[in-house]
This record gives C-alpha cells, sequence and structure tokens, in this order.
C-alpha cells in the first residue's frame, strides 16, 4: 500500500494521542527501556492517561520492566491492551516470547503495521521504547508522526557516547524532530563532562534495587522507592519540556 | 478483525488522489488484491468500502477484491510452500484452538508476525522469502 495510505490510517489511530515521547539512544544497553517503563510509570502516577508502545522488535523487553509474569496473548478489536493502568503494546503481546528473525522489507512492514494495528484512545502521552540508533523503528514513527513528537535521549557520559550521541542529533535535526533532552544513565560511574548540544533532563544513577527487582520478576518503579523518587523529578521535567 | 479501518483508509487515499487532480475523470473500478496471509473478511471489507463510498465521489466506484495465495521460499535451500501449509503446520503444532486463534489474529494483524511462527518445512530455516501474497495492494484504478 502507498504511503498516503499509511498516513491516513496511523493519522487516524493516533488522532486522540497529545504527545509522543520516542526514547532513543545511540548506543545500545544505556537505558532506554528502564527509562521508558519507568517513565510511563511515573507519568501515570501523576493522574496522566499514557500508552507504552514497545518498537523493539528484535528486543522487546517494556513486559519484563512492567513485571508482567503473564502478558495479555491478545488484542481485543484493534485496541492496546490495558496493563497496570497503561494502554500498551508490545510484539510480546502478539508473538510471546518467540523470536522475531525480519529483516528488510518485512521489518519495515513490522513498524509500520505495529504503528497502523490498533487504535490509541485519549492519551496524554504516548511513550515509544526504540532500539539504539536510528534504523526502520526510529525513521518510520518519525516519518508518520513528527507533527506531535519529541524525542528524549537517553546517554552515558563516557568516552564512547559522545560521537555516536552527537550522530543520533544530527538525524534528529534534520527530520525536524524537537528533542526534550537527554538523560544521563549511571551517572555515578561515567562522568566524562560531554559538551552537547542539547539540554540536560536529568541523570540517574546506577540504582542497586534495579537488578534484585528484575531477576524476581518485578517492576523496578515497583519495588524500589529510589527508582520512584528520580522518575517522579524526571516526569515533572519531560512535562515541561515535551511541551516545545 | 480491522476490516473497516483498512476500508477506511483505502477510501480517504482514493479520494484524496481525486481532490488532488490526481484522477481526472470518475473512478469507474478499483482492483485491490490481498495475500492469504492477511486474512481479510472479503465481505467485510467489500461492505466497508461500498459505505464508506456513500455520498462521495466513490459512489459509483466498483471495489474488486482479488485473493491472492501467499507463497513462500527458502533462502537456505530453496524450497517453496505456501498458506495453507503454514495454517496445517499451526494446527499440528498448537493444539489449543483459542492460542491458535490468537496467533492468527497477529499475522492478520501484523502479516510481518509470520517470521515469529512459521520456518521452512524442509530446513527448518527461518531466513526465507514472501515471493507472493505477502500484503494488501491497490492492483488498478480505472477510469471511464
Ligand atoms: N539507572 C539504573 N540502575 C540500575 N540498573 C539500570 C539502570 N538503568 C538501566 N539499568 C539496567 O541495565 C540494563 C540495560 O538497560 P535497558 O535494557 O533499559 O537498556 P536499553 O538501552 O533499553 O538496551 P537496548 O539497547 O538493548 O534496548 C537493564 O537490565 C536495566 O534494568
Ligand atoms: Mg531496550
Ligand atoms: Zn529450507
Amino acid at each position: 500500500m502507498s504511503l498516503e495510505y499509511y498516513r491516513n490510517l496511523i493519522t487516524s489511530r493516533f488522532r486522540d494521542v497529545n504527545k509522543v515521547l520516542m526514547i532513543c539512544s545511540g548506543k545500545g544497553g544505556v537505558g532506554k527501556t528502564f527509562v521508558s517503563t519507568c517513565l510511563s510509570q511515573a507519568l501515570r502516577d501523576r493522574g496522566l492517561s499514557v500508552g507504552l508502545l514497545d518498537l523493539d522488535i528484535h528486543g522487546f523487553t517494556t513486559h519484563r520492566l512492567l513485571g508482567l509474569r503473564n502478558p495479555p496473548k491478545i488484542l481485543e478489536e484493534e485496541h492496546p491492551v490495558m496493563v497496570k493502568g497503561l494502554f500498551y503494546l508490545s510484539p510480546v503481546v502478539l508473538v510471546e516470547e518467540r523470536a522475531l528473525p525480519l529483516r528488510g522489507l518485512y521489518k519495515e512492514k513490522a513498524v509500520i503495521d505495529l504503528l497502523a494495528c490498533v487504535k490509541w484512545p485519549r492519551l496524554d502521552y504516548l511513550v515509544i521504547d526504540m532500539p539504539p540508533g536510528f534504523g526502520d523503528e526510529v525513521t518510520i514513527p518519525m516519518r508518520y508522526l513528527r507533527h506531535k513528537s519529541c524525542a528524549v535521549i537517553v546517554a552515558t557520559r563516557d568516552a564512547l557516547s559522545l560521537s555516536v550521541v552527537s550522530r543520533l542529533i544530527e538525524v534528529l535535526r534534520s527530520e525536524k524532530l524537537r528533542v526534550a533532552g537527554v538523560i544521563f544513565n549511571f551517572s555515578n560511574i561515567f562522568k566524562l563532562d560531554l559538551s552537547l548540544d542539547v539540554d540536560v533532563v536529568g541523570e540517574i544513577p546506577l540504582i542497586e534495587c534495579v537488578e534484585r527487582a528484575l531477576s524476581e520478576g518485578d517492576s523496578p518503579y515497583e519495588r524500589c522507592i529510589e527508582v520512584r523518587e528520580v522518575f517522579s523529578k524526571l516526569a515533572e521535567r519531560i512535562i515541561h519540556r515535551a511541551e516545545c | 478483525m480491522h476490516e473497516w479501518s483498512i476500508a477506511d483508509s483505502i477510501v480517504a487515499t482514493l479520494l484524496q488522489l481525486v481532490e488532488r487532480g490526481g484522477i481526472s475523470q470518475p473512478i469507474k473500478r478499483v482492483v485491490i488484491q490481498v495475500g492469504k496471509l492477511v486474512q481479510i473478511e472479503k465481505d467485510i471489507l467489500l461492505f466497508a468500502l461500498r459505505e464508506l463510498s456513500k455520498n462521495t465521489p466513490l459512489e459509483r466506484t466498483e471495489f474488486v477484491l482479488k485473493e491472492e495465495d501467499t507463497v513462500f521460499r527458502c533462502n537456505n535451500c530453496g524450497y517453496t510452500w505456501s498458506w495453507d501449509d503454514v495454517v496445517k503446520e499451526l494446527e499440528r503444532e498448537i493444539q489449543d484452538k483459542d492460542l491458535r486463534k490468537a496467533y492468527l489474529e497477529s499475522m492478520h494483524m501484523v502479516p510481518s508476525m509470520i517470521y515469529a511462527f512459521n520456518k521452512c518445512p524442509r530446513c527448518g530455516s527461518t531466513d526465507f522469502e514472501i515471493i507472493k501474497g505477502f500484503d494488501l495492494s491497490i492492483e488498478k484504478i480505472e477510469t471511464q
């Protein structure tokens, strides 16, 4: 089907969504999924209506960080599922823990269809958890949702970070995506003074309780008060900045 | 089941084409091709297309749906197979009827999800191509 067809379909699916927050990074493993899930829960706890979309097609893990032991297995009538007070869609709902060895055209089409397959209800924020970099999973949502989106960059203050994050920012800028700012993760470990051309939204130290929670199948946000405190502040700052 | 949303976007896209002058004459016939993998309820899609075209410049347009078999080819060993083989294999592998229905629904909503459920019947590879019937497409738009 044509670009216009998908533009029409995806536009109608996201019509009632006020703001899309795309959680991106240059490198892998810096804490995007941790930020996506905790931020969603913190925004929810402020009484906002929040959706979470997992677009990390090969490495979807939002269900683990939400502490879902039995994720829903079926989409009812084109609606996202409801978990823990969040409207939610992830490949896990479609294929459980099966591997999705997608490439090329099939991957591109999977991203488009994940954007097109459910009608999101009235939402203050829809948070999208992205894989690292700026492949299909990032560029396709930008193509269709640019006008109501804001990128939140997750990075670490280490020597390799700078050039990778700079390239990501370059792409976001050339695509005219607004950037809410960067969150520096593991801030007590990585302390290099990076000068980036974007605002700093906040810093998150390594929080020990997180790994313990995950290894027992729990949500770090629910288990760890420190996580809730950090994200309560971050949520407030994001709310301010996302109105950019 | 998202036939109505599909119909809605097809109609919207055709109307834009007409409004923007991409097509100057009235559209007589639109031929839509759809792969079996998408598992479209053809009657519902056709009904929706007709309903949504009422009181628009597409009022008199005839919509034709052509179903196409979905054919797979293994990049590893060259074997080819089709949608019916996938369904049979799924029936063999997954006894729970509701679960099977849920998986088929997943492929209806996001056809690429076939890659989680299907592999080459001969060599077991998941590196296969869908050489026909992957998607839904507008094959032809005929004017007067
Ligand atoms: N501030 C933190 N304190 C403790 N653990 C953390 C913190 N941030 C992230 N983690 C943990 O580090 C691991 C990697 O984080 P996460 O999965 O969020 O990274 P990611 O950027 O999403 O990775 P990928 O690029 O693979 O998607 C996870 O187990 C996560 O729970
Ligand atoms: Mg991740
Ligand atoms: Zn084979």
